[in-house]
């Protein structure tokens, strides 16, 4: 190679590497330089979406894009995890979707809230009427009186769904009205179907924290709680409320005592603990287990498992014998719209189409849910699952139970009590520890948060 | 001739350093003449090294200078952050949960490194050995180091339940009982979850001693042999002694591996049951991302750094020394 070469060669090279280190710099630009919350164009509108709830999201995008000519509406997934932890990140970025989905007892909630990042919804609220449509409810889904989320479904937990056919082999009488009585009537049951050779409650306990431990306890709360101390426990992480009934008190430790007395008389099914949801319903499924921890929309995923084996529901005993626990409501499946959405006008509008008759008529059929609104009667909805429909018309008929975890902030309730709740139930702790950590936890959220 | 080192046009050679990065070693120091780095040549080298090093500082150094600023101020994870000092600093060495996941760390760290180290020295001595069927072993042990962090939880956490799991469906069947719940008991969840990191971790460290092994010239074997050294006395004498840099690095990455095997963890047991198997990157991920407290959490990842940062340092000051005492 001679001399010249060798140059021009280099100065190839000097050139390319002068290319290559200015496009770094323009792609690092780029990266750092993105404009939050810059006007979209108004034909594309980004909803979040879980994976269950997908098909009602298409076929409301489809019906939304017919009644408005040039839009898309662009669904993206949401996982379980992300919903609770990582959304507020994504809401607060600058690719935020118009249409999220924000627990009010999630963390994002919390963290959206004291940062200011939601759009408020009174508009959305009044034009589709929302605080009738709500009813008694409405109220709890405003923060300081301002509504910063409609809830789009509802749902119905701590039903137990049980094999049919076990119980009958076993010699367990079909609990009355749907309900266990007492803790002896489910002691008994447990031990003659272990008798037969079957598991008895099985619990996703590994999943989310635990949460469905939360559930559960929340039944219990809400059947054994004086109405005043139950109310205290919902309300008194509120700015400016004051805690009148400490969670070291028997007010909630008996509650907590209740569950510990079922885990005690090997009422859940070996290694509840460590069970996801997803293996819960697989020891019911194949027959391992007699009984499963649900809400109403677990009756189509049974039967979606083709089961080879009948099954119905009943609820759990509370802690005085002859005073049941109810089926607990959840009001957590709720839109917001971020400050740094894209097209916050048509995210609006979306969620106002989402909260028609129709759109919510059609998400029962779809992913078995039930409507937030009361202009939608569930037991005129031919799609929904008949169990699910039979929950929906025995809370109707006797009550609902308000959910202590559903309506405390997460960081307060639902992420901390889960962990508690395994370590007592593994015998690391008494159910009186639990309430000292409860209280501790609880102390230190009110030093933090005011 | 001359005494030095001689290049093979026979002219003496100039001593080169590797620690001082292959530069002529009086130039490297610039006590004599001037230094070859410099001239018109070396412009070209450092403008090379600018892409790499925007990198560095874009995914790098940023994250850290963030990292250490929001260690020192309260910050719900989005908005603004407010200067606290070192108070996270103060609240998180009080914490009690801190001290045992950095206890879970440890004991994940170590026994991991120890017992793929030991499986994987094992095996690759098999290999090296030239067992019958080395090549399709070969194979089969990387297998396992290949698939997804999160696949592997996944089929393990199934793999563990109580009856229906194959390990206690094999326990069931030779008569230890298959009704454990390995991941629900807190005596038995970590434990389950080393055995796992063990399992999807010895390929990589097994592939990586195979090579030190077959480096070691033969002839050193030979020499052995003929003074009457058995197979194991040449394994413990020579093998082990001449891989010890390798085998010393090995298990440095695996303790800082499996000190943070958060992937992992999370799609075994999510840190539960309880606590059980929460270890540090676990309880920052739930203090910053559940609780919302990224100020502690930030604190905690700094101090877990420096711990492991420690580690490193240590480890590799054992590596040099070991190597020079080779």
């Amino acid at each position: 190679m001679s001399w010249s070469s060798v140059a021009q060669v280099g100065r190839v090279r000097r050139r390319t590497a002068f290319a290559a280190a200015a496009a770094l710099v323009a792609v690092g630009a780029a990266g750092c330089g993105g404009e939050p919350g810059k006007p979209g164009d108004g034909s594309t509108v980004t909803v979040q979406a879980q994976s269950l709830q997908i098909p009602v999201f298409q076929d409301v995008a489809k019906r939304f894009e017919a009644d408005h000519p040039g839009v898309t509406v662009k669904i993206v997934n949401l996982t379980d995890d992300q919903k609770n932890t990582t959304n507020a990140q994504i809401l607060a970025s600058g690719d935020a979707p118009d249409v999220a989905i924000v627990p009010i007892n999630s963390t994002p909630y919390t963290q959206l809230i004291r940062a200011k990042a939601l759009e408020p919804l009174d508009d959305v609220w009044q034009q589709a009427g929302l605080q009738q449509k709500y009813g008694g409810g409405a109220d709890s889904l405003k923060t300081g009186g301002t509504p910063y989320l409609a809830q789009f479904d509802s749902v119905l937990y701590n039903a137990v769904y049980y094999n049919k056919q076990a119980f009958e082999q076993a010699g367990v009488p079909v609990p009355q009205n749907h309900q266990m009585a007492s803790d002896q009537e489910l002691y008994d049951a447990v031990t003659k179907l272990k008798a037969g050779g079957m598991d008895g409650l099985a619990v996703g306990g590994a999943s989310s924290n635990g949460y469905k431990y939360g559930w559960m306890l929340d039944a219990q709360l809400a059947a054994n709680a004086e109405p005043a101390a139950l109310q205290d426990f919902n309300s008194s992480w509120q700015t400016g409320a004051t805690q009148k009934v400490k969670y070291t008190d028997p007010e909630f430790v008996d509650s907590l005592q209740q569950l510990q007395d079922w885990q005690d008389h090997g009422v859940f099914a070996t290694g509840h603990v460590g069970a996801t949801d997803d293996q819960a319903q697989a020891q019911f499924t194949s027959g391992g287990a007699a009984m499963l921890l649900g809400h109403n929309v677990s009756a189509d995923q049974i039967e979606k498992a083709k089961p080879a084996f009948g099954f119905d529901w009943f609820l759990l005993p509370g802690a005085t014998a002859g005073k049941p626990t109810l089926p607990t409501i959840y009001s957590g499946d709720t839109f917001a719209v971020p400050k740094k959405a894209a097209n916050v006008d048509l995210g609006k509008q979306f969620i106002e189409y989402f909260l028609t008759d129709e759109s919510q008529s059609q998400q029962a059929a779809l992913s078995g849910q039930l409507p937030a609104v009361n202009t939608v009667d569930p037991a005129s909805l031919k799609g929904l699952n008949p169990m699910a429909q039979d929950i929906y018309a025995f809370a109707n008929a006797e009550g609902t139970g308000a959910g202590w975890t559903s309506v405390t902030p997460g960081p307060l309730g639902q992420s901390f009590i889960g962990p508690e709740l395994q370590q007592q139930l593994n015998g690391a702790q008494t159910p009186a520890q639990t309430g000292e950590h409860m209280q501790q936890h609880y102390e230190q959220y009110e030093a933090s948060n005011g | 001739m001359a005494d030095g080192p001689v290049d093979v046009r026979g002219r003496e050679a100039t001593p080169v350093s590797v620690a001082a990065g292959g530069r002529a070693a009086t130039g490297a120091h610039g006590a004599a003449g001037p230094r070859q780095s410099r001239g018109p040549r070396s412009w070209p080298v450092h403008a090379a090294l600018v892409p790499a090093c925007l990198l560095l500082v874009v995914f790098f150094g940023l994250p850290i200078v963030r990292l250490l600023q929001t260690s020192f101020s309260s910050w719900y994870g989005i908005g603004d952050m407010t200067w606290l000092g070192t108070g996270n600093y103060t609240a998180t060495l009080g914490d009690e949960a801190f001290w045992s996941s950095l206890g879970r760390s440890a004991v994940l760290g170590l026994g991991c490194a120890v017992g793929l180290t030991v499986i994987a020295t094992v095996l690759a001595a098999l290999i090296s050995a030239g067992i019958r069927g080395a090549s399709v072993y070969r194979v089969i042990f990387f297998l396992p180091a290949i698939a997804p962090p999160a696949a592997v939880g996944v089929f393990w956490a199934l793999s563990f339940q109580p009856r229906t799991g194959v390990v206690n469906a094999v326990l069931g069947r030779v008569g230890l009982g298959n009704t454990h719940a390995w991941l629900a008991d807190p005596g038995t969840a970590l434990f389950a979850v080393m055995a796992v990191a063990i399992w999807t971790g010895v390929g990589f460290a097994f592939l990586v001693l195979l090579g030190a092994m077959e480096d070691v010239p033969v002839s050193v074997y030979e020499a052995g042999a003929l003074d009457g050294a058995g197979a194991v006395r040449r394994f413990f004498s020579l093998t082990l002694p001449l891989i010890r840099p390798v085998l010393s690095m090995v298990v440095l990455l695996e303790v800082i591996w499996s000190f943070n095997a958060f992937t992992l963890v999370w799609a075994l047991t999510t840190g539960g049951p309880g606590d059980a198997t929460v270890i540090l990157p676990v309880l920052v991920y739930k203090e910053a991302f559940q609780m919302g407290n990224f100020g502690p959490a930030a604190a905690a990842s700094v101090l877990g750094g420096v711990l492991l940062l420690a580690a490193a340092a240590a480890g590799q000051w054992l590596g040099s020394r070991q190597t020079e005492d080779a």
